[in-house]
């Protein structure tokens, strides 16, 4: 054997060896409570006090983010309400004006299923509060609230004074707060110099980069056996957000009540246990959701395509899943039993 | 053939392939023993455990204290001091990257991994 052979043997050891190096991994990763759900934070290729930096700010503005928009403790948006309610017509603080147009424009599009105006509902159900409610609302109650029709149509903005004709309406952000808070979030750390991140509310996910040299991967929960239903990679500048039953919920003789409350009955909507949508914008993400969510196994597809999204998964009360061509291309099942798959084409 | 392929040739070649497989699955393979658990509690890092060493533990959050159990390379809560028990409903969590939470509570726990299956859950 020459040998010029085993110098080659080594310099091929020497460089597979190389190339099996561990990669560094520059990951720094935080979870803090707001918006009363757990917020994980992670970022990729900043060093640990840049990171630590981030953390701290990123807390006091979801916290002040979550006084700002809180429904029902004293906030600026408790005194807008009040405002609307006695006197028809408000100056609106500039923590919520930026709100106000994009609930607008989403609810109409939703035909109303994504209703932030119908606060006044969630509070009947005690859904506005920090513990569980035990009962359902009496029905007169609900009635007499729906017989007033609050919604974001009967809003107008007029630079910076909200008017309204209905007292009923009460402002109420939670079906899209989160969503848009994700994006919020990574927007604020993009002016910190921080360009790869996921920052995760719950339900809400948004993303900035990726992780060196792959995507973000999120998984889905399972909306009734523990662990994954799905998981996909998220690209730069894309939300994930799903809504289920089992997020806020209380049983009263094995019927299940949760908060996503269908704004024509009063009650909650039945026929889906989840939905997922993707999409560039937090905020529609989130509002789609539980918009898709209320409009059932029957007609999310038509609204979908109204609310302008084309990525959306809906679990039915069966636990079959109902995809998009869109969705269906990305997103991979993971669920064990894996659920009947149904891919129906948008409208 | 013979004349540039000694025997103590294929022994290098052998073992070279033997190192290269060796270095491949210690570095890059699906390493349960290296899985970790990390239990936070009111926002603060508490404690990081081997998810292979079996343990019972209690962790004090803001209502009281959250009882967590590592069994079969998972963790789960078993019992917290919270009205709808989301988070003992939640199971066992085995993959990097898993979490879940006891908000009321504010004590959660995350899978911990060199290359985490999921870098969130959607939940």
């Amino acid at each position: 054997m020459p040998r010029y052979l085993h110098y080659f043997a080594v310099l091929v050891v020497a460089f597979l060896i190389s190339a099996c190096s561990r990669p560094q991994p520059g990951v720094q990763e935080q979870q803090f409570v707001a918006f009363g759900t757990l917020i994980s934070v992670t970022l990729y290729a900043v060093d640990e006090q840049q990171a630590q930096r981030a953390f701290q700010e990123l807390e006091a503005y979801f916290n002040q983010l979550h006084h700002d928009w809180h429904a029902w403790e004293p906030s600026p948006l408790v005194e807008l309400n009040q405002a609307l309610a006695t006197q028809g017509a408000a100056e609106v603080p500039a923590v919520i004006l930026p709100l106000i147009t994009p609930a607008q424009r989403l609810s109409i599009a939703s035909g109303g299923l994504f209703n932030p105006a119908m606060g006044g509902l969630f509070a009947l159900w005690g859904f506005q509060s920090d513990d569980p409610p035990r009962t359902p609302p009496a029905d007169a109650e609900i009635n007499s609230l729906l017989a007033q029709h609050p919604s974001m149509a009967d809003l107008q903005l007029n630079g910076t004074t909200l008017r309204t004709t209905n007292p009923a309406v009460k402002l109420d952000f939670g079906a899209f707060a989160k969503g848009y808070a994700a994006q919020l979030g990574c927007k604020r750390l993009q002016q910190l110099g921080i360009d790869n991140a996921i920052v995760a509310v719950a339900g809400d996910i948004h993303v900035i980069g990726n992780r060196g040299e792959r995507a973000w991967r999120v998984g889905v929960r399972h909306p009734r056996t523990p662990g994954i239903i799905a998981s996909t990679e998220l690209h730069d500048g894309e939300s994930i957000s799903t809504s289920g039953d089992y997020e806020r919920y209380f049983d009263v003789d094995n019927i299940r009540y949760h908060h996503l409350l269908d704004p024509r009955t009063g009650y909650p909507a039945r026929g889906a246990i989840s939905v997922t949508v993707i999409n560039n914008d937090g905020a529609t993400a989130d509002a789609s959701a539980s918009a898709l969510f209320i409009a059932g196994v029957e007609h999310w597809a038509e609204v979908a395509k109204a609310m302008g999204v084309d990525q959306v998964m809906l679990i039915d009360i069966e636990g079959e899943a109902h995809l998009t061509p869109a969705m269906a291309a990305r997103l991979r099942i993971e669920g064990d039993p894996a659920p009947e798959l149904y891919i129906q084409e948008l409208p | 053939m013979r004349d540039w392929l000694t025997k103590a040739d294929m022994l290098l070649l052998l073992f070279v392939t033997g190192l290269v497989v060796w270095l491949y699955v210690a570095i890059w393979g699906a390493d349960t023993a290296a899985l970790e658990v990390e239990i936070w509690s009111r926002g603060e890092r508490v404690q990081t455990l081997p998810l292979a060493e079996d343990r019972l533990l209690s962790v004090a959050g803001v209502l009281g204290d959250s009882h967590i159990e590592i069994k079969h390379a998972e963790a789960r809560f078993v019992d917290s001091p919270c009205s709808n028990k989301l988070c003992v409903l939640h199971g066992a969590l085995r993959h990097a990257g898993e979490t879940t939470a006891c908000l009321p509570n504010q004590v959660s726990l995350r899978i911990l991994g060199r290359d985490p299956r999921y870098d969130a859950i959607n939940f």
